[in-house]
């Protein structure tokens, strides 16, 4: 295989440098970082890009904002979902809209598979965003519950032709993600940092893990600007 | 005396405390829900219960009296004789509007549900199944389905058949809306299972259930309107 055969790009300046050509054709890959730091910029970036330059079909499965906030943020940064690139090869799905009372308003693991399944056989897409895990953490009871079954959905991920990225969240001052375990299912661990540098925020971006490839370990302060994210793979925060 | 009268009235007769809170009523003249119960021995809310009802169809004329806390309704029965003027030649074709009305609520309440969460290509797709299935199915069917407007959605719809119905242009039973829809509620959940699977699928039906008018869905709850797609008959359907 070569090298681009068995990665898949992001699309996103600097960060395909970052981790040597993207993510690793068909893994389950992770994304945190507190509110507000970018992280459905970047998977919306992620699952745009996958049809613009490489003909991917994708499906972003919403659960936590509505549909029409994604499709809004997107054309601020230039992605069109009834553009040219869409060609119906991108798919927002809002899985949110399916909650009842009965279900405490969350849907499971089981229950993406089960869609995914069907979905997946009908729509071919290449390329996975669920957005976000801690929404469909609230379907279990306790942390073991939802590591075991996240742990199963992504080896049901891993076995499909497609690859994924996971958003979860990281709680100021906390664990580098949510619940402290998502890390561990994924091939790889993207982190995003927003930091206070006198009075200004600063945006970050660290490439924590990254399997099958040796990759930039560093912290790199990164952009957002009409086009996006653009990550600064040639300067460090330190 | 309308189909749906008759049935609340032989309910409420037929119940337990029907006949002798009549009897006391008859008895005792106005008396409010608190006397009847502790004559009776009954509960108060059971005695009230039975007191509604009863006024509700005709049987009790009802005042309001004012309590020294609050205002309370008092009852009497209107006449010692009770009668049923029920011409069985009445037919359900008084609900033939409100069942289509619930159909024809659910089915687009799936299609609309499919739309919000993104999944928009169900449209065409149902378009398609229903072409199909108007031209496989049997004349009192394929009839019916060709009121359905995958457009112009539920109000177009529902005024179609509505029209169609009372104007007599559309001559059908209640087995037949109930046969048609069964089978265009077989396709469209084939459809989406395909689509977005079985769970899913299944829970797009059961939201649209939910969103469809009150008064209709007690009818289909009455008429059985659904009993192929009960919630775990959807799911076991889908999954084969
Ligand atoms: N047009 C823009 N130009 C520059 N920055 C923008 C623009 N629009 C939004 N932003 C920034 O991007 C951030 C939005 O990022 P995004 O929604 O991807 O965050 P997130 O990590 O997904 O947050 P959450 O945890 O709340 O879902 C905003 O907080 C804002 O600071
Ligand atoms: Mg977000």
């Amino acid at each position: 295989m070569t090298e681009s055969e068995d990665r898949v790009k992001t699309g996103i300046e600097g960060l395909d440098v970052l981790s040597k050509g993207g993510f690793p054709r068909n893994s389950v890959n992770l994304v945190s970082g507190p509110a507000g730091s970018g992280k459905t910029l970047l998977a919306t970036q992620f699952f745009f890009n996958g049809a613009r330059d490489n003909g991917d079909a994708g499906l972003y499965i919403v659960l936590e904002e509505n549909r029409e906030n994604i499709i809004r943020a997107m054309k601020n940064f230039e992605m069109d979902l009834d553009g040219p690139e869409d060609k119906g090869r991108l798919f927002l799905i809002d899985l949110g809209e399916m909650r009842t009372e009965q279900d405490r308003g969350v849907v499971s693991f089981r229950e993406i598979a089960d869609f995914l399944e069907s979905f997946i056989a009908r729509s071919k897409p290449k390329r996975l965003i669920l957005d976000s895990l801690p929404v469909v953490s609230l379907y279990y009871r306790n942390v073991e519950e939802f590591r075991e079954e996240l742990f199963t959905f992504s080896r049901y991920l891993r076995q499909q032709d497609l690859t994924t990225l996971l958003i979860t969240e990281s709680l100021e001052d906390q664990y580098l993600t949510r619940f402290g375990v998502e890390q561990f299912v994924a091939d790889s661990f993207i982190v995003l940092g927003l930091e206070d540098v006198r009075g200004e925020l600063r945006r970050t971006l660290t490439v924590r893990k990254m399997r099958f490839t040796k990759h930039d370990t560093a912290k790199h302060p990164f952009l957002i600007t009409p086009r996006g994210i653009e990550v600064m793979s040639g300067e460090k925060v330190v | 005396m309308k189909r749906e009268h008759f049935r609340a009235t032989v309910g409420i007769l037929a119940g337990g405390h029907g006949l002798p809170i009549l009897r006391l009523l008859h008895s005792r003249g106005w008396s409010i829900a608190s006397d009847v119960a502790s004559e009776l021995e009954i509960h108060t809310t059971t005695a009230s219960k039975y007191l509604t009802k009863l006024h509700e169809v005709g049987i009790l004329d009802r005042r309001t009296r004012d309590c020294r806390t609050r205002k309370a309704h008092e009852y009497r029965l209107r006449s010692p004789r009770i009668s049923l003027d029920v011409d069985i030649r009445d037919s359900q074709d008084d609900d033939l509007v409100p069942v289509c009305e619930f159909y024809s609520s659910v089915l687009f309440g799936m299609i609309k549900k499919t739309e919000k969460i993104g999944w928009a290509i169900i449209n065409p797709a149902v378009e398609e199944t229903l072409s199909e299935l108007q031209d496989s199915s049997e004349n009192e069917i394929s009839d019916i389905i060709a009121y359905i407007d995958v457009k112009g959605g539920h109000a177009s719809t529902f005024r179609r058949l509505r029209e169609a119905i009372e104007s007599g242009e559309l001559q059908c039973e209640l087995i037949d809306l109930k046969k048609a829809f069964t089978a265009v509620f077989e396709r469209v959940l084939g459809l989406c299972s395909e689509g977005v699977g079985p769970t899913t699928a299944s829970r797009i039906f059961q939201l649209a259930l939910r969103t469809s008018p009150k008064r209709a869905s007690s009818l289909a709850a009455e008429y059985g309107l659904l009993d192929v797609f009960s919630e775990d008959a959807v799911y076991d359907r889908k999954r084969g």
